[in-house]
């Protein structure tokens, strides 16, 4: 087993090994410059975990004896670290740092980091994610509060690093060419968003690793037929996106859908891949099942609307939901009402705040750069379609790659955008945000590096390098401009 | 082609860095030395300072650093109210004063301290009123933006209403200037990594990254 490791390691392509350093380096940088505790609901998701490694429970929604454990809040509130979450020009209080009670040895009892039992806002979660983090928390070499912290963010960023790693297999698949198979990958290990969320402690890096894992398991199983092991694969990341955020039960029918493609492509293996996916679909039923005893019991709902974490259908209007889709997108028709919701639309979530928006929404980008980037994803969307057209025969020949693809990212935003709708129905809150289409991210690399991939090599290659290059610009910038807003 | 494309990642990286890096680094800044009561985001609230009273807040983070206060007052009228400032700590006592401002709901005003603070420790800033006329202390009750001082008015506490307070250096820094105190800050919040280290960390941030994916993309293009 050993020497199967090292083997797969010497063999690993050196370009990949630099990826790999590259999110590292991205995401630890992130980990290091984000105040401890100011990403979004980092202050709720750490409680979380913490709670569930200190007494193997998870906390409860609408109960318990705090919402975070007394060690917690002996570093949140003197340090200022609660208050400023929100506020760009409010800093922690530097110089109580060596007289604040963070947790060091002897410094507080044990029972301090007990009783964070609820009410915790991230209750609502099933476990995987936070019992993992619990396992960063218990094994940490570093036992103050913001040491554990700190060890805990670096595992978020072991997921990140997995994530680029499976955009690389997924881009290997994809693409012929092994600089497009870079350009993909490089493209996720810089996405300034991806990173700042690799920095904090917060399920959606793993939500985002499942996705992307499932999201091979269902290319390998279109392109070269089921096997066992890519079905099991399938079947877990489904099975653990369930049972990690409530966004990841999306990966339930795009697998199943995955599995179908596979028996229309692969007819001879029909009978085994249908059997497969009764076995797959088994645990993935067992998986919903157990999330959502989980929620319920930690909510008091008996787990309805656990799956979503979504308000009520009831009363759910189609025209009035195509309507409100339609202008998330374009302007208004005459014939249209007004969408419901503030004015909050592709701009927010695709370009401001899928590349920024950073830690709880206090560090941003200027403006302007955020024009350049949607002037940019402008220009890839006309790339891409173009590419399309133009390779139209390589995109029917590959046609359940791109049914995949496709399924992948409809039903991702389908789901996104129906709750947002509900929830705009009775409240102000869109809800969906640009950090809700990082499952999609191998996508948005593939994507890119497809149109350059199709483009003649002379233009295709150089345009590699100006995206990779602005992308290091984005990347480094978001960092600095975190330090600066934190530590300056 | 593959060469030239991995120079092209270093030279996009190295003429936005210039670009854009250098005046954001080289730019002089206000420099804050803590905020330890802020601001409202969406609503304000005030703490009312009747005439010839003091309200006294603490306790707030002092620093050897700090050389002014900044804070909101909501103040009517025809003339500007003077506002006296003690701020103390155990042996230590500073003064200044909040005078010549502009009147409006919430006027920002600015006190230069006698002396800073000989140490770091927790302290209690107090205001006197000294006018006929009642003074309006602003910050917020917002619940996510209140923070630990507590504001007492004549001896009695305000409730749950925290006035913006902001502690200054009354220096103008560039980031570039202060890149060791943020280096050490950050080191320090993680609660793991030593400061020394943060010096390569950034250098292999800030070089590494773009040579990595510069080299990434070459190696890889070999193999195509």
């Amino acid at each position: 087993m050993a020497a199967l490791t090292v083997a797969r390691v010497r063999g690993t392509p050196i370009a990949l090994a630099l990826l790999l350093a590259v999110a590292a380096i991205h995401g630890t940088a992130w980990a290091i410059v984000m105040a401890p505790w100011n990403g979004p609901d980092e202050v709720a998701h750490f409680a979380y975990a913490e709670h569930l490694a200190e007494t193997g429970h998870g906390p409860q929604r609408n109960g318990g004896t705090g919402s975070q454990s007394t060690a917690e809040n002996s570093a949140l509130f003197p340090l200022n670290l609660y208050p400023i979450r929100l506020q760009p020009g409010a800093k922690p209080n530097y110089s109580e740092l060596p007289r604040t009670k963070i947790g060091r040895a002897g410094e507080l009892p044990d029972s301090a980091r007990k009783d964070g039992s609820g009410p915790n806002s991230a209750a609502n979660y099933p476990p995987l994610y936070y019992t993992y983090e619990a396992v960063a928390y218990r094994i940490s070499p570093w036992r103050s509060e913001l040491g554990r912290l700190f060890t805990m963010r670096l595992f978020t960023v072991a997921l990140f690093v997995l994530t680029v790693g499976l955009t690389w297999c997924i881009a290997g698949e994809l693409l012929a060419a092994g600089w497009a198979r870079a350009l993909a990958t490089a493209l996720v290990a810089l996405q300034p968003k991806l990173a700042s969320g690799a920095g904090m402690v917060n399920p959606d890096l793993m939500l985002v690793a499942l996705a992307t894992g499932e999201l091979l398991a269902a290319v390998r199983i279109v392109r070269r037929g089921p096997t066992a092991r890519a079905v099991i694969a399938l079947a877990a990341c489904s099975a653990g996106g369930v049972l990690t955020h409530p966004r990841g039960y999306f990966l339930v029918p795009f697998a199943v859908i995955a599995l179908g493609v596979a028996a229309w492509s692969f007819r001879e293996r029909r009978v085994w891949t249908l059997a497969a996916g009764a076995v797959a679909g088994a645990a993935m039923v067992l998986a919903v099942a157990g999330a959502m005893a989980w929620v319920g019991a930690h909510t008091g709902t008996g787990g309805a609307g656990a799956g979503t974490g979504s308000p009520s259908i009831a009363g759910f209007n189609m025209r009035q939901f195509l309507s409100y889709v339609w202008q998330f997108y374009l302007p208004k028709l005459t014939f249209m009402n007004t969408k419901v919701g503030p004015p909050y639309g592709y701009r927010q979530v695709y370009i401001e705040s899928f590349f920024g928006n950073f830690a709880s929404f206090s560090v941003n980008y200027r403006l302007v750069y955020y024009d350049a980037l949607q002037v940019g994803a402008a220009l890839g969307i006309v790339g891409l379609y173009t590419t399309v057209v133009a390779r139209w025969r390589t995109v029917i020949a590959n046609w359940p790659v791109v049914v995949l693809s496709v399924t992948f990212f409809v039903g991702l935003m389908g789901l996104l955008h129906l709750v947002s709708y509900l929830s705009l129905r009775t409240g102000p809150d869109p809800v969906i945000t640009g950090r809700y289409l990082l499952p999609a991210v191998a996508l948005y690399g593939v994507a890119a590096a497809w149109v350059c991939a199709s483009l003649p090599r002379r233009i295709g290659l150089p345009l590699a390098g100006v995206l990779l290059g602005a992308a290091i610009l984005l990347a480094v910038g978001g960092v600095g401009l975190s330090a600066e807003r934190f530590y300056a | 082609m593959r060469r030239a494309s991995a120079l092209l990642v270093l030279i996009v990286f190295a003429i936005g860095a210039v670009k854009w890096y250098v005046p954001w680094l080289t730019m002089p800044r206000t420099v804050v030395t803590s905020t330890p009561s802020l601001d409202g985001m969406s609503y304000r609230a005030e703490v009312k300072v009747p005439a010839r009273k003091t309200a006294c807040i603490r306790p707030l983070p002092l620093d050897p650093g700090v050389r002014q206060i900044r804070m909101l007052l909501d103040v009517t009228g025809a003339q500007a109210p003077v506002v006296e400032l003690t701020l103390r700590g155990a042996g230590y006592e500073s003064h200044g004063r909040f005078a010549n401002y502009p009147l409006s709901a919430a006027t920002i005003v600015l006190a230069q301290l006698s002396r800073p603070p000989d140490r770091a420790e927790d302290g209690e800033l107090c205001l006197h009123n000294t006018s006929h006329r009642a003074i309006g202390l602003v910050g917020t009750s917002e619940p996510e933006s209140l923070t630990v001082p507590v504001t007492y008015v004549a001896g009695k506490p305000a409730g749950e209403i925290d006035p913006a307070i902001t502690f200054l250096t009354g220096e103008q820094r560039s980031v570039l200037q202060r890149a060791g105190t943020v280096l050490d800050r950050a080191a320090a919040f993680t609660g793991v990594v030593p400061g020394w280290l943060m010096w390569p960390l950034a250098l292999l941030f800030f070089a590494g990254l773009p040579l990595a994916v510069a080299a990434a993309l070459l190696l890889a293009g070999r193999r195509s």
